[in-house]
């Protein structure tokens, strides 16, 4: 399997799929903020976002220009086929770990 | 709701330079937004810098900076932009093809003196670079300590060379150059003057000099034998071998051609017309004293070798010892030997007796001068280009709209000066070709210089052309790439007419300030020039022929001379009255103490002299040669104030002249027996006519040439080896001013450099002026103002700068021109009077309306209802 994903990247790619038409850099920093617990800066979103579309694993178009923030335009990223197969790889990869009758992993 | 702290974002964006985060600003503003309806301003403005900071060091901006450099939109150096303003600039000068023509000439002009300079700058750095030792030689010079002061002389004694020849470990080879041989040859019945040197035959050891004809070991060897420069050689024999010639002098002695020099590059000081074997001296007989060969320095230069691992440093301990050895043998001064290496000679330091054309201080006149000329047509180029403003800035605009950066509207501009530049050094080159001849006849040592246009000579050419170009064009081009797109689109059409602003027209006046002093100069050195010649100098100089005696028996001469019709008196000299240089000085003492002596120029004369000058006595009575004990003499009233001061209580028409008493018969007016640059000196008269040089005639101003035929029959009768000369004492005097013309040549051509640049400013800002106010004077004439009234109105304004230019130029030039430059040209001047200053101010006037008289009535010419359509 190429192109291991990291964990956060992971995370990014997933939060791309589940905010649909509204994933650009701010909204995916607040949801992954609010989902995690965590307290990322607007940097540490886009430098991994730029080096998932290095990869290939996401492509950015702007959006129009609208009112609601100075009229400055949003950047907003969709997933390609090759995050898709990665993401499923990741999934069916963890599904078997965790099929295993032998796993004792209860809480 | 309340905005976000700028600076971040201020900072963000400086940092982030040409990249796009048209999405990330987006990014932080909505963040902050939402903080600060969560959580209040404080926190709001501190995730804020936090998301700032995070961005400008996070990979993302990284990316896409480096991205953004690679943008063609943004690319700085293309090609085809370059191709693109080349092709912009053509049109432009094509367009306007007038300020073209202004440029283009204003710059030719103004670079043409610079290119003179770096002409010889091209040359003076090749000096000596091509001898195979030039590291490892070195001369001696000598710092000269005596009640004058300090001085430090090029030269060195012949007492050093013989001390220092002595064999010293360090020095590989000690050779003089011995300037003095001066001969005259007799050569197929011509007199050929030749100069040269006296040197040893490891002159060629030493110096990478080759013969083309002869052996080198042998040249130097016997005595009297010369070796020929190649020019030398081709003058006197043409293209026959010389090698064997005899060539015999006026003085009787014959000198055997043993070399032929092989041509050599022309920069070198060590540049000679023949080198004489140094044992021909031998037996020539002036054996100097002791003293003499220790203190005689007269165009006598020492060159050492040294070994590889020596320098001057380690010659320091000999130096100091020869030094001690000199000074015990001078009695009024104290030497110190120095050592100065090859390659600092020429250009080098300033030093008395050099051999060198070329010293620094030379070459940063000579750089101010041409600065003075090349700066005023820098200002004109960036004063006519903004002048133009009004019409580029809409190119300017339209360029910056489509994304032109500022950067690139510089090199645009700079291409289009550097362009015109190229051009205008097509024009200055061939100014350079015209001026050539006359700068290489004005300039000592110009022979070492070779001024023809070779490759290397125009690679520098084009490297100024190059600098001057950037230099003129730097101004505009940043003037112009600060111009605000929007501003220049919308303004420029409405705004209508910038006014001229107070810097340019004080460039304006600046210039006209120079070319005025330096038409004062051409006037004030004329009008010197003149008065030079007309100045009573204290003696009848007209109609007096005189005839140099080249060693034949003055009184013989005399009295044959005095026979001759047309001849009314005949007197001998020792020197030429009134533009002597040459003349004896001799110390008077009255007393043992050196402070009790006085500097007095001495002559020999016949008891006819003063009569047939026309010198006028004070007193006493003219010389008596019936002999009494002490000898008679007469001085001059100098002499007399002089003496008064070192004469105590002594009889004080009774001194010592070396070992002779003297008794004081009578006083001359003072007169000017030397230039007039020179103050009268004390000097004294005595009566020696075998030691005269010249017979004096005065003669009767008819039939001069029949007089002066017989004058030639009876010389011939005398003496048939020696040539008959005679010259007019009054041309003569005229002709030792020559220096002053030539100055009037040099001041007069940057004079006319001058004014013509500042002319031509003047013109460009006036056709600027009149093209922005070409509406109005339609108008005006539409409404019936005359002709003169246009004249007075549009160039009141110019002849007010010029007005001004005056104010500010004429007191500084006259003070200069009256206490320093008079003063240094003539002890005897009455100084500038107000003539030369308002002639030459109204020449300034008259240069300066001509454009302003020009455009006005070009205007004027026009139909009104055509200029109204202008635009």
């Amino acid at each position: 399997m190429k192109g291991y994903l990291g964990e956060f990247e992971e995370l990014v790619l997933l939060t791309i799929a589940n905010l649909g038409d509204g994933a650009y850099g701010l909204a995916l920093l607040r949801d992954i903020n609010e989902r995690t617990n965590r307290n990322l800066s607007l940097g540490a979103m886009h430098s991994t976002l730029t080096r998932l579309e290095e990869k290939g694993f996401i492509t950015s178009y702007l959006g129009e220009p609208t009112n609601e923030r100075g009229g400055r335009r949003k950047r907003y990223f969709e997933l390609t086929d090759n995050a898709i197969v990665a993401l499923n790889d990741m999934k069916s990869l963890r599904d078997q770990l965790w099929s295993n009758p032998k796993i004792d992993l209860s809480l | 709701m309340q905005n976000p702290p700028k600076w971040p974002r201020q900072l963000l964006c400086w940092w982030a330079k040409e990249a796009d985060i048209d999405d990330l600003l987006g990014d932080m503003d909505e963040a902050y937004a939402y903080s600060l309806q969560e959580y209040g301003k404080l926190k709001a403005q501190w995730d804020y810098i936090r998301h700032v900071l995070s961005l400008i060091f996070s990979y993302s901006l990284k990316q896409r900076k480096a991205s953004a450099a690679y943008t063609h939109y943004y690319s700085d150096s293309s090609l085809a932009m370059f191709g693109n303003y080349f092709k912009i600039a053509i049109r432009n000068f094509s367009k306007q093809k007038l300020f073209t023509f202004i440029n283009i000439g204003g710059l030719a002009m103004g670079m043409s003196v610079s290119l003179l300079i770096v002409a010889v700058l091209s040359q003076v750095v090749q000096f000596d670079e091509f001898h195979e030792h030039k590291n490892e030689i070195y001369r001696v010079v000598t710092d000269h300590q005596d009640l004058d002061g300090q001085r430090t002389y090029a030269s060195t004694s012949q007492g050093l060379f013989e001390a220092i020849s002595q064999g010293y470990p360090d020095i590989q080879n000690v050779v003089r150059v011995d300037e003095n041989f001066h001969e005259t040859l007799l050569h197929e019945n011509h007199e050929i003057h030749i100069s040269g040197i006296y040197t040893d035959p490891n002159y060629f050891d030493v110096f990478s000099f080759e013969l083309s004809a002869g052996d080198v070991r042998e040249a130097l060897v016997k005595p009297y034998s010369i070796i020929l420069s190649q020019s030398t050689a081709q003058k006197l024999f043409d293209d026959v071998n010389p090698i064997g010639k005899i060539l015999t002098t006026r003085s009787g002695h014959h000198y055997t051609v043993t070399g032929v020099l092989a041509p050599h590059p022309r920069q070198t000081h060590l540049s000679y017309e023949s080198i004489v074997a140094t044992n021909t001296l031998n037996g020539k007989p002036n054996a100097l004293s002791t003293e003499q060969a220790w203190s005689n320095r007269g165009s006598f230069y020492v060159y050492l070798h040294l070994e590889d691992n020596a320098d001057d440093d380690s010659l320091a301990p000999l130096l100091a010892q020869l030094s001690n050895q000199a000074n015990s043998h001078l009695e009024q001064a104290k030497v110190n030997y120095d050592l100065q290496a090859f390659t600092d000679i020429s250009p080098g330091k300033n030093l008395f007796n050099d051999n060198t054309p070329f010293d620094w201080l030379t070459a940063v006149f000579l750089f101010c001068l041409g600065l003075l000329i090349l700066i005023p047509a820098c200002f004109n180029y960036a004063n006519l280009m903004i002048g133009r403003a009004l019409k580029r800035s809409k190119e300017i605009g339209i360029r910056k709209v489509v994304g032109g950066s500022q950067q690139q509207i510089v090199i645009q501009f700079l291409v289009e000066s550097v362009l015109l530049t190229l051009m205008a050094l097509i024009g200055t080159i061939l100014i350079f070709t015209i001026v050539r001849d006359q700068f290489t006849s004005m300039v000592y040592g110009a022979e070492t210089l070779d001024l023809s246009l070779s490759i290397n000579m125009i690679i520098w050419f084009v490297v100024f052309g190059l600098l001057v170009g950037i230099g003129a064009g730097l101004f505009p081009a940043l003037y112009f790439s600060k111009i605000r797109p929007l501003g220049a689109l919308k303004g420029a059409s409405s705004s209508g007419s910038i006014s001229i602003s107070t810097i340019r027209k004080s460039l304006i006046v600046v210039q006209f300030v120079i070319s005025l002093v330096f038409i004062i100069g051409v006037t004030v050195i004329a009008k010197q020039h003149q008065d030079m010649l007309s100045y009573h100098l204290g003696f009848d100089q007209d109609n007096v022929l005189t005839v140099p005696l080249k060693g034949v028996d003055g009184e013989l001469v005399a009295q044959e001379f005095s026979n001759v019709a047309g001849v009314k008196e005949v007197s001998l000299s020792s020197n030429m009255p009134g533009m002597e240089t040459g003349l004896i000085r001799t110390h008077i003492r009255q007393s043992n103490n050196v402070e009790d002596s006085m500097k007095v120029y001495e002559m020999y004369v016949d008891d006819q002299f003063l009569s047939s000058l026309g010198f006028e006595m004070v007193w006493g009575e003219n010389l008596n040669y019936a002999s009494s004990i002490n000898e008679p003499i007469l001085v001059n009233e100098t002499f007399m104030e002089r003496n008064k001061i070192i004469n105590e209580g002594q009889d004080s028409l009774l001194m010592n002249i070396g070992e002779q008493r003297s008794h004081i018969v009578g006083v001359l007016k003072d007169f000017n027996f030397m230039q007039l640059n020179m103050a009268i000196a004390p000097m004294i008269i005595r009566y020696a006519p075998e030691r005269a040089r010249y017979a004096l005639l005065k003669v009767d101003g008819q039939n001069i040439i029949s007089t002066i035929d017989q004058l030639e029959a009876k010389w011939d009768q005398i003496d048939q080896e020696k040539s008959f000369e005679s010259y007019f004492l009054d041309h003569q005097i005229e002709a030792s001013y020559q220096s002053a013309f030539s100055i009037i040549k040099v001041v007069g051509f940057l004079g006319l450099l001058s004014i013509t640049i500042s002319c031509i400013g003047l013109l460009g800002m006036i056709v600027y002026f009149t093209e922005s106010h070409i509406k109005e004077v339609a108008l005006r004439k539409i409404m019936g103002a005359s002709l003169l009234d246009l004249y007075r109105v549009l160039g009141s304004s110019f002849m007010k700068l010029l007005a001004i230019a005056t104010i500010i130029a004429t007191p500084p030039a006259y003070l200069f021109y009256d206490q320093v430059f008079v003063k240094m040209i003539s002890k005897y001047s009455v100084g500038v009077g107000w003539l030369e200053i308002v002639t030459s101010v109204s020449f300034m006037f008259v240069l300066g309306g001509l454009p302003i008289l020009w455009m006005v009535t070009r205007l004027s010419n026009v139909n009104p209802a055509a200029n109204l359509r202008y635009e």
